[in-house]
């Protein structure tokens, strides 16, 4: 039994009720979404019978060739299957399931981050919840590490080189240019250091890792947190909305997200929410980002303490443990499985192999995210925004919209060849 | 008769000190400061990539010791200047919750608070503890805020 211990974190049942939870919510958000999507094409296939009867009747009497003819049959067989699944009648119509899918995009991401804010905003939460919610949101890893099997190596080649370079000129050039203008303008080292992590990298995750190093004050800390949350979750609800408003491709939305969205949780959701392909290319270029934290929290080491000759005394610094402490070790895993699919041994299929190891791999990732987004969305607090203030939230703004604005600039220039993640 | 007094080491809860110094010695009243380590910056260590969540975690455990040492140093500095005796507390939680637990604990006559001079924006986004704090408490003792 002893050594089934160690396999528990210390307080592990604290965990359980919240997570059920999420669980819980996830699976009704996942059910919603189905409903939905079922009356929509419900709608769709109620409205299109009728048309295609009249097209098979203009073949039947033209003597069009048989193709056509099977086609369209198996067309309006579809639809009726579609009209079926709900006890539907053709003429019946839907329409309010085509406003929320289509227009209002109503899919499983925003119901479990617009549902999971509604219910830890306006609803008491009990505190026993909390702990589990808190930890659903990295369930989210186990999901991207799954992902790795919709990606060859020329994907990641192809799309992540071309990602890296965009992720080190937005990483490097936010951190630097904000880390100089805080300088200028007199604010803290504590300050600015977080301030420049967390714009330039992947928000609060950056912060936590910089924090530290640059030895920054709770107040510096709230309020450079409440920040990131509070743009990084209003640029989570407008930009998937600014890109179907502006026809971006999935793929230039997915890097688009990937650039310029301030926290890395919010920007899974919205890549998620736009599209696969969307999310297949943000992950990819997101991976390349967060494999430099390390060099950003060096770079803040070196600009704060080590140029400055800061450093506190009885503060030691390890430059290797440092970089082996941020670095994050889970990509190894992503990567792993990308090596896997690009040898394509039959013994592990693919995705879109049915039965194979990869296929239920990739069947399960979307429960992972779920689960995570549900965490994500109960975690969403008003209050916690509301640290949002001083100095950070002017650099926090400048930061959003100027990476907003350029990222956009960026991907329709390269354009949606560069960026999309073929598989194969 | 006990006063209870709610610092937090920000300039304005010094007022509250020195106004519960002052009552303290002219009453007299036992009087009792309570500092608040909120371990609010803690939760987003389990954020989705952070990285060197130990370290963090005792980062913030350093600078909440830190930050509560200093509010006792400078309590006790101040009731030392005036010649009173006082108790110092800290507690660890969500502020509310923990003031109105030592409330409940103490029984205290009188409670004092420090608090910013806000507009309606800052108020809303402090959250106005001492108007909530005032919901809370001021059907059971007295309590006052000082500006």
């Amino acid at each position: 039994m002893k050594r089934f211990k160690y396999l528990f974190v210390p307080d592990w049942s604290r965990y359980v009720p919240g997570f059920l939870f999420c669980l819980v919510f996830a699976f009704l958000g996942m059910n919603l979404d189905r409903l939905i999507a079922n009356y929509h094409k419900a709608n769709v296939a109620s409205l299109g019978i009728p048309k295609l009867e009249q097209k098979l009747q203009g073949i039947v009497e033209f003597g069009d060739d048989n193709q056509s003819l099977a086609i369209t049959k198996q067309a309006i067989e579809k639809h009726r299957s579609t009209l079926k699944k709900v006890n539907g009648t053709i003429g019946q119509q839907w329409g309010w399931a085509t406003f929320l899918y289509e227009k209002a995009q109503l899919k499983y991401v925003a119901i479990l981050l617009l549902g999971g804010i509604l219910i830890r905003n306006a609803l008491p939460m009990p505190k026993i919840l909390h702990p589990g919610i808190n930890i659903a949101r990295s369930i989210i890893k186990p999901g991207i590490i799954i992902l790795g099997v919709h990606y060859f190596w020329t994907d990641v080649v192809k799309v992540g080189g071309v990602g890296l370079i965009l992720t080190v000129l937005f990483i490097f050039g936010t951190a630097i240019i904000v880390m100089w203008l805080c300088k200028k303008w007199g604010i803290s080292d504590g300050l600015g250091g977080i301030m420049g992590a967390g714009t330039g990298v992947c928000g609060v995750s950056a912060i936590i890792a910089t924090s530290p190093v640059v030895r920054s004050s709770p107040i510096e800390m709230a309020y450079a947190i409440g920040t990131i949350l509070f743009f990084g979750t209003l640029m989570l609800f407008t930009m998937p909305y600014i890109g179907k408003g502006i026809d971006l491709s999935e793929s230039q939305f997915g890097a688009w997200s990937a650039v310029a969205i301030l926290n890395t949780a919010q920007l899974v959701a919205a890549a998620e929410w736009y599209g696969t392909e969307a999310r297949d290319t943000a992950v990819l270029i997101n991976v390349a980002r967060i494999m430099l934290l390390p060099l950003v929290v060096l770079f803040s080491l070196w600009f704060y303490i080590l140029r400055t000759k800061k450093q506190e005394p009885g503060y030691e610094i390890n430059k290797w443990q440092l970089v082996k402490d941020k670095f994050p070790v889970f990509i190894l895993g992503f990567f792993l499985l990308v090596f896997l699919n690009s040898l394509h041994l039959s013994l592990l299929g693919g995705p879109n192999i049915t039965g194979s190891p990869f296929w239920a791999m990739n069947a399960v990732y979307k429960w992972f995210f779920a689960i995570g987004f549900a965490g994500i969305g109960l975690s969403i607090s008003i209050e916690d925004m509301k640290k949002a203030g001083g100095k950070a939230f002017t650099i926090g703004m400048m930061a959003a919209l100027i990476k907003m604005i350029l990222g956009l600039g960026a991907v329709l220039l390269i354009g949606s060849q560069w960026l999309r993640v073929t598989g194969n | 008769m006990k006063i209870l007094v709610c610092i937090d080491g920000e300039p304005h809860s010094k007022n509250a000190i020195q106004r519960a110094i002052f009552l303290g010695l002219s009453l007299p009243a036992e009087v009792t400061a309570l500092h608040i380590i909120n371990p609010w910056l803690k939760k987003f260590s389990n954020e989705l990539y952070a990285q060197g969540r130990k370290q963090y975690l005792e980062y913030v455990d350093e600078c909440l010791q830190k930050s509560a040492e200093q509010a006792h140093k400078e309590f006790n500095e101040m009731c030392l200047a005036e010649g009173l005796k006082a108790k110092f507390k800290a507690r660890y939680g969500e502020p509310i919750t923990q003031i109105l637990e030592e409330v409940r604990q103490i029984a205290p006559n009188l409670l004092i608070t420090g608090s910013k001079q806000l507009n309606l924006w800052g108020r809303y986004r402090s959250g106005n503890l001492p108007l909530r704090l005032k919901k809370n408490v001021s059907r059971q003792i007295p309590m006052i805020s000082i500006k």
